[in-house]
């Protein structure tokens, strides 16, 4: 009962608000997300069966606009909240708010707000709800924009955890200088530096003397773009950061990463490169998890759409790693043999992630030199895909994946290294102008871990509104126990307001983000979603 | 503190059916060109024509065939006159692939890069791909998600908007 009324609450005003037409004063918009999971009992899988057997995570979002002023806030409910969550919460709570002016030269945000400085390798605050992620910062925000080719940033505040704030706090500022500034958007020649600083504050109370409670971070970064060719590159540098998530490591920290892409023609290239030491980074010390991170640590590689890619993930290791991924894209023209009347396009990706090498170590230090790998191989992963429309109403499209996956590393403990080749291909069939009819087959060929995985989906939609589905993965290679994971369900949509209604098996599996993992445990039961912008 | 299932429900309906596209305001904040170049968001709008405005992602397949099919209208001239503003959502992960991605594409959109989110999350755009249309600096329509032949329901939405305004 305490659910419904709860959720009650949060549908109320905004039924409410929908209805406000402020005219010239404004308006008032929002968004409003609901998820849910009712679980049941599956011997099969392990499945986790809350005592409540209901996970439900509610999200409320409004802000009012005027001219330059805009405030808002955000109501989260979670009834608990569902499994897999990186926290078990059982409370609803007005957990963010904010004002904000925001002009060409200057802008303020007093509350809660987000912000990212260069690529977020030396600060991000995000939410990602899915993830269970929201790290956003409460305290104060400036923009300066003094001339039309220099920004400076100002950030003062706390960090979110969960319901709570951080306890240590957070000074940052971030300085941009166009050296030259395209004159029109999109099509000519740009180049910018840049610089960061951060700086983290946590009182310390233990018996070392010679413990620092503040922490500090320094970036530099350069960007060039012109129509077809860009480079970008940053370099950061952290004091000594003794913590729990990097085990009270004492290397100053380091990070270096490359950017370099070419596009002409019908082709596009794309390489990263990235060295990282000892780059974990956290408002709290004894934080875990993906609680409280300050920096955004993301494996470069290639972000996988098909469900069998998605078993053997790589995190990227905030300790030591040196390596990069390269992309090469290209479109086969329409009207030749090859391309034919609608074109091909073609995708490759190539991802490797070494140890750094090291050249003494201590328990709690090391050295290594700068720009040399290892000779343990972290992770290595080669796509290759390929998508053509056939005709009007048939386009298919085709994966080729080999991994190489350091389970050991990337998961934590002592297992065999894992080779794996995967292959999928999908189908869609347009049979007419609203209707469509989508399946994939997916293979996952492997003689380590759990041992071969077969994957299907099948998928009709009728445009814009309905669609249905069914899929399975079943890994009935491994030896102990062949599971299915099966899934089906619907969605109905109408303008930006989306119900969608499944059942089935969620294997259990790790959650890697920002250079952090979390286990995900088996579930089985029905997922009731509804997002709504208004 | 009692609650009944109908009022529950009642809400429910009520907030359905009354969600209307009133956005007059379109949020003042920056936003990169694909080159870099910062703008503030409002300054990108052309008053004089219908705006689509997707949000999409390098990773995200349902965003790429919405924008896939798109092109192909265009290409076909299906479509009266609008600007198509494609605002990628990719963030350092894999925001370096935007450029490459869209040249080897061959679109012709207008892409911005919205690497914190900001502008998703003032559109309160939940999930990609996500799209708006913007009419006389109002929102007139949204849609979350794609399914295929939801770009002719779109096509349809701006050649009606594109009469109504040059009749």
């Amino acid at each position: 009962m305490r659910r419904l009324s709860i959720f009650f609450y949060l549908l109320l005003p905004v039924s409410l608000l929908a209805q406000i037409d402020l005219g010239k004063y404004g308006n008032i918009t929002g968004s409003f997300e609901t998820n849910n999971q009712l679980y049941v009992r599956d011997v099969k899988t392990n499945a986790v069966l809350p005592q409540d057997r209901i996970g439900s995570n509610n999200y409320l979002k409004a802000d009012y606009r005027f001219q330059k002023i805009s405030m808002g806030m955000q109501y989260e409910a979670y009834l608990p909240s569902i499994e897999g969550y990186p926290f078990f919460l059982n409370d609803a709570k007005l957990v963010q708010k904010y004002f904000s002016y925001q002009d060409t030269k200057f802008g303020l945000t007093v509350g809660n707000f987000y912000e990212q400085f260069g690529s977020g390798l030396v600060f991000r605050s995000w939410e990602n709800r899915q993830l269970g992620i929201n790290n956003a910062m409460e305290g104060i925000n400036i923009r300066i924009s003094p001339t039309n080719n220099f920004d400076l940033k100002i950030v003062y505040g706390k960090q979110r955890k969960n319901f709570d704030k951080s306890n240590g706090t957070i000074r940052a500022v971030d300085a941009n200088y166009q050296i030259v500034k395209p004159a029109e958007i999109n099509h000519e020649r740009s180049l910018s530096i840049g610089g960061s600083f951060v700086s983290r504050y946590q009182q310390y109370t233990g018996p070392d003397p010679a413990f620092k409670p503040t922490v500090n971070a320094l970036s530099g970064r350069i960007n060039y773009a012109d129509v077809n060719a860009n480079f970008s590159a940053e370099y950061i540098i952290k004091s000594k950061d003794e913590h729990t998530a990097n085990q009270q490591n004492t290397n100053i920290g380091k990070a270096l990463l490359i950017n370099y892409g070419l596009t002409k023609n019908n082709v596009g290239f794309n390489l990263n490169l990235r060295r990282l030491e000892n780059m974990g980074f956290r408002t709290d010390r004894n934080a875990d998890q993906s609680l409280l991170l300050i920096n955004y640590i993301p494996a470069l590689t290639k972000q996988q759409e098909y469900y069998l890619s998605n078993i053997y993930v790589y995190n990227a290791q905030a300790l030591g790693e040196i390596g990069g991924q390269a992309d090469l894209y290209f479109n086969i023209p329409k009207n030749t043999k090859l391309g034919g009347k609608y074109g091909m396009s073609i995708a490759f990706n190539y991802a490797r992630y070494h140890a750094l090498q090291i050249i003494a170590q201590t328990p709690t230090s090391f050295k290594s030199k700068f720009l040399s790998a290892g000779k343990q191989l972290y992770y290595s992963d080669l796509n290759l895909n390929v998508k053509k429309k056939h005709s009007a109403k048939f386009t298919s499209s085709y994966l080729l994946q080999h991994i190489y996956y350091n389970k050991s590393v990337v998961e934590g403990g002592n297992y065999e290294n894992i080779k794996s080749t995967i292959v999928v291909a999908e189908v869609l069939y347009k049979y007419a102008t609203k209707k469509a009819f989508r399946t994939e087959l997916q293979h996952l060929f492997t003689k380590q871990d759990k041992g071969n995985w077969f994957g299907t989906l099948a998928e009709w939609s009728y445009a814009p509104h309905f669609s249905i589905f069914a899929s399975d993965m079943y890994n009935y290679g491994d030896d102990n126990k062949q599971i299915h994971y099966y899934n089906a369900g619907g969605s109905y949509t109408t303008g930006p307001h989306k119900l969608l209604v499944s059942y089935g098996r969620q294997r259990a599996g790790l959650i890697c983000v920002g250079g952090v993992c979390r286990l995900v445990p088996a579930a089985t039961g029905l997922n009731v979603s509804f997002t709504s912008t208004f | 503190m009692k609650l009944n299932y109908k009022k529950t429900l009642l809400s429910l309906a009520l907030f359905v059916s009354v969600a209307s596209y009133s956005q007059s305001v379109l949020p003042n904040i920056p936003i990169a060109a694909s080159n870099g170049r910062a703008v503030l968001f409002t300054s990108i709008i052309d008053t004089n024509r219908v705006t689509v405005i997707s949000f999409w992602a390098t990773w995200c397949v349902p965003c790429i065939n919405e924008l896939d099919a798109l092109q192909e209208k265009v290409d076909e001239g299906k479509m009266k006159s609008f600007q198509l503003i494609a605002i990628s959502t990719d963030e350092s992960r894999t925001v370096q692939k935007v450029r490459p991605l869209v040249k080897s594409k061959g679109w012709t959109f207008d892409i911005y890069l919205d690497e914190s989110n900001e502008i998703k999350r003032a559109f309160n755009a939940i999930n990609i791909p996500y799209v708006i249309v913007i009419s006389k600096g109002k929102i007139v329509y949204q849609k979350t998600g794609y399914t295929p032949g939801d770009e002719e329901v779109l096509i349809e939405k701006i050649n009606q908007l594109n009469v109504s305004e040059n009749p």
